[in-house]
């Protein structure tokens, strides 16, 4: 059955052809695959004999484009068409959205394609479809050859279920994309009528229906049932939702073209509005399992409704920096990577992989203030963090030393990722927010940094490179800011006792999520990939790889104060 | 079976989990696809795959061994591990419909691997429930109309062979 994802916004269906063997399935597949604009080009799979027979199946990812804000994807399917490969035909019958019945049309080959089209009626029912509820389209192949039946005989034998028909020459081509157009229209046609008069993505929770579960199958078409009116729904423990609006949150699908970070989870919440926001907008941490219901009702940096069929507006996220070194480039926007470098940090508003929480301290630096699961986010975030009135760090750039315009210090986000989430064994005290060194007593923290790879790093402050450093046993400079020193003055010392975590004072705020067995737990023994040469702990890696740690001294973690910018910004002095 | 629709919330919470996971575990990739090779969810770094042939040819991998675990009495494997010189793949039953596949290299063990899915299946399947439970009256398409996907398809195919 059909997958549709309103996180991706993707609508993907299976669409299968089927037929007898020889019948000319696997060419239409190449047709397709040969006249895809090569932009577009997957590549086709084919298990097949040496004799270019079908083994297993074909198959043929093909993107349509976005059609009303709705990616949709078609995954095309064939089938062996030999009698005694049923076993595999039918499992590649699973889940079908379409069926192309490729016939051929030769007068000798008639019993075959009756015996095929049973089988492919029989293969559904053991499936509990069929040919009624699944649409199907027929394909009478090889028209060119000298001894085909005729269209109208051939109808009269195998349509039993008026299914729409075409000839075809496969070969050459012709009437494959016809026939392909005709299967794509009959299952967005039946998606329609089931789904006739949901407009708008309303839902409710599964919470409040205890007692149901999964959605028996639905015959199509079938008469739109009435709307469901949306309702207020009660935050659910640890994924609390508000509201019957489902997207409000959409702004964050956006910035595909520069989807370095770009993952499935990574959609910025809107800010909460300043009223609904606690006396202490720190005391939230944790609270965000979900918290793309809230309405951005008046933030006037929240992003504006998302709109049908404009998938990826995202007006905050335009000033997004470039993809780190690291490569997290995301090549395929609808393909959501997580970014995996030790020290990025959470990257903001894309929600991509926690800093380890290990014990010791993330040795790639900066990246985990901690309990907020990434670079200074606070729960219920701006995902933009360029609100003014949320104390961005934009604001009060020479207490914040953050120096860039507030728009770069997008990629706020709510701690998507309970693992880099609150840490109860963190020695930082819960801090009240005037202790920030970004003066924002009753904004929200500041942004994050955009993933922890800033487009350019102001000069750092008078405190010495701002490189920052993981000794979090006593914090003493711990700095977790890569964008400069807080200036002296601003009572960096005390602030250092005091709030050791500039970026999100008291974001430790225990919340419902994650819950406790969900705490990142260290492991000692496990090193991550080394994905980037910036990291210092991936050349640590590197060397005991090539067995030449005898001659190097592995720093430990409290050692590394390089962190990610190590390579970047040279020796510490 | 019900189409399979994913909200906002389950992606989000799939993924979680799923980042933990791959993080726990060192792996480098892993993807979360249904028994009809459809992608439900993904994490890891950039992908040197195309991860939507990946999905389908692990489901039918998947599919095949079921055939063959039929053939000596099991009703299917519900863990498969496929060894490389450098990648390896493995591909575990999360719950009926849903399966695993973890993308790992030498840098981890495939007993951590296993042990870190073994732990993370119990929360995925906590959270596919949730998905499940997602009820087809209310999703909602502003889906797409069947006639502007086939003018899609005209556009995307400007010159294929007309028919006479």
């Amino acid at each position: 059955m059909a997958s549709i994802n309103y996180a991706t916004r993707e609508i993907s269906c299976k669409i299968v052809y089927y037929g007898p063997g020889l019948s000319g399935k696997t060419t239409n597949l190449q047709i397709i695959h040969r006249k895809v604009p090569n932009k577009e080009k997957s590549e086709m799979v084919s298990l097949a004999t040496e004799t270019d027979r079908t083994l297993f199946f074909d198959f043929l990812p093909l993107d349509l484009g976005s059609i009303k804000g709705f990616s949709t994807k078609f995954q095309l399917y064939t089938v062996p068409g030999q009698v005694y490969y049923n076993a595999t035909r039918k499992l590649v019958l699973r889940g079908v959205d379409g069926v192309v019945f490729v016939a051929d049309s030769q007068a000798d080959k008639l019993q075959e394609n009756l015996e095929s089209f049973a089988n492919l009626e029989e293969n559904l029912r053991e499936y509990g479809h069929s040919l009624d509820t699944i649409p199907m389209v027929l394909q009478f192949n090889k028209r060119d050859l000298p001894n085909v039946m005729s269209v109208e005989e051939l109808s009269s034998f195998l349509n039993k279920y008026q299914s729409p028909y075409f000839e075809a020459v496969a070969s050459t081509g012709v009437g494959v994309f016809t026939t392909l157009k005709a299967i794509g229209k009959s299952v967005i046609d039946r998606f329609n009528a089931k789904y006739a008069g949901y407009q708008g993505g309303t839902r409710r929770p599964p919470a409040m229906r205890p007692g149901q579960s999964r959605p028996a199958p639905t015959s199509a078409p079938q008469s739109p049932p009435a709307r469901p009116a949306p309702q207020a729904m009660p935050p659910q423990s640890g994924f609390p939702q508000q509201g019957g609006q489902s997207f409000p949150g959409q702004a964050g699908f956006g910035a595909p073209a520069q989807g370095g970070f770009a993952q499935n989870s990574g959609f910025p919440a809107p800010p909460k509005p300043a009223s609904q926001q606690s006396p202490n907008p720190f005391l939230q941490g944790g609270h965000s399992g979900s918290p793309g219901g809230q309405q951005p009702a008046s933030n006037p940096f929240a992003a504006p409704p998302p709109q049908p069929g404009s998938p990826f507006l995202n007006p905050g996220m335009g000033n997004r920096p470039p993809a780190p070194p690291g490569g997290f480039s995301g090549q395929n926007p609808n393909i959501p990577v997580a970014p995996f470098v030790e020290g990025f940090g959470n990257p903001g508003g894309s929600g991509g992989m926690p800093p380890r929480p290990a014990p010791g301290g993330p040795p790639g630096g900066f990246g985990s203030p901690p309990q907020t699961g990434g670079f200074g986010s606070a729960p219920q975030q701006d995902g933009f963090g360029s609100a003014p009135q949320q104390g961005g760090f934009g604001s009060q750039p020479q207490q914040g030393g953050f120096g860039s315009p507030p728009q770069q210090g997008g990629f706020g986000s709510p701690p998507q990722n309970p693992f880099g989430g609150s840490a109860p064994q963190r020695p930082y005290p819960p801090q009240a927010p005037q202790g920030s060194p970004f003066g924002s007593p009753g904004g929200q923290p500041p942004g994050p940094g955009p993933g922890g790879f800033p487009p350019k790093f102001p000069p750092a402050g008078p405190g010495g490179p701002a490189l920052p450093t993981m000794d979090r046993q006593n914090n003493a400079g711990f700095n977790p800011s890569p964008f400069g020193s807080p200036q002296p003055g601003q009572g960096n010392p005390q602030n250092r006792q005091d709030n050791p975590n500039p970026f999100g004072p008291g974001g430790g705020q225990q919340g419902n999520y994650p819950p406790p067995e969900q705490q990142p737990r260290p492991s000692p023994f496990i090193q991550p990939p080394p994905r980037s040469d910036q990291s210092g702990i991936v050349s640590t890696y590197e060397d005991q790889r090539q067995g030449d740690f005898k001659t190097r001294r592995i720093p430990l973690p409290s050692e590394k104060k390089k962190g990610l910018f190590g390579g970047l910004f040279g020796k510490e002095k | 079976m019900g189409d399979f629709v994913l909200f906002k919330e389950d992606v989000e919470r799939l993924n979680k989990i799923l980042s933990h996971l791959i993080t726990e575990s060192a792996s480098s990739y892993v993807l979360l696809i249904n028994k009809d090779g459809n992608l439900i969810a993904q994490v890891g770094f950039n992908p040197r795959f195309d991860v939507t042939s990946l999905a389908a040819l692990a489901a039918g991998t998947f599919a095949s061994t079921k055939a063959i675990a039929a053939l000596i009495g099991e009703s299917e494997f519900s863990m498969m591990f496929h060894q490389g010189e450098k990648e390896n793949i493995h591909i575990s039953l999360v719950d009926e419909d849903v399966i695993m596949v973890l993308i790992f290299d030498d840098r981890t063990n495939l007993g951590l691997v296993k042990m870190v899915a073994g732990q993370a299946k119990v929360k995925l399947g906590e959270a596919l429930q949730m998905v499940r439970e997602n009820e087809m009256e209310d999703m909602m398409p502003d889906v797409t109309h069947g006639q502007q996907l086939a003018d899609q398809i005209d556009s995307l195919f400007p010159d294929a062979p007309k028919p006479d």
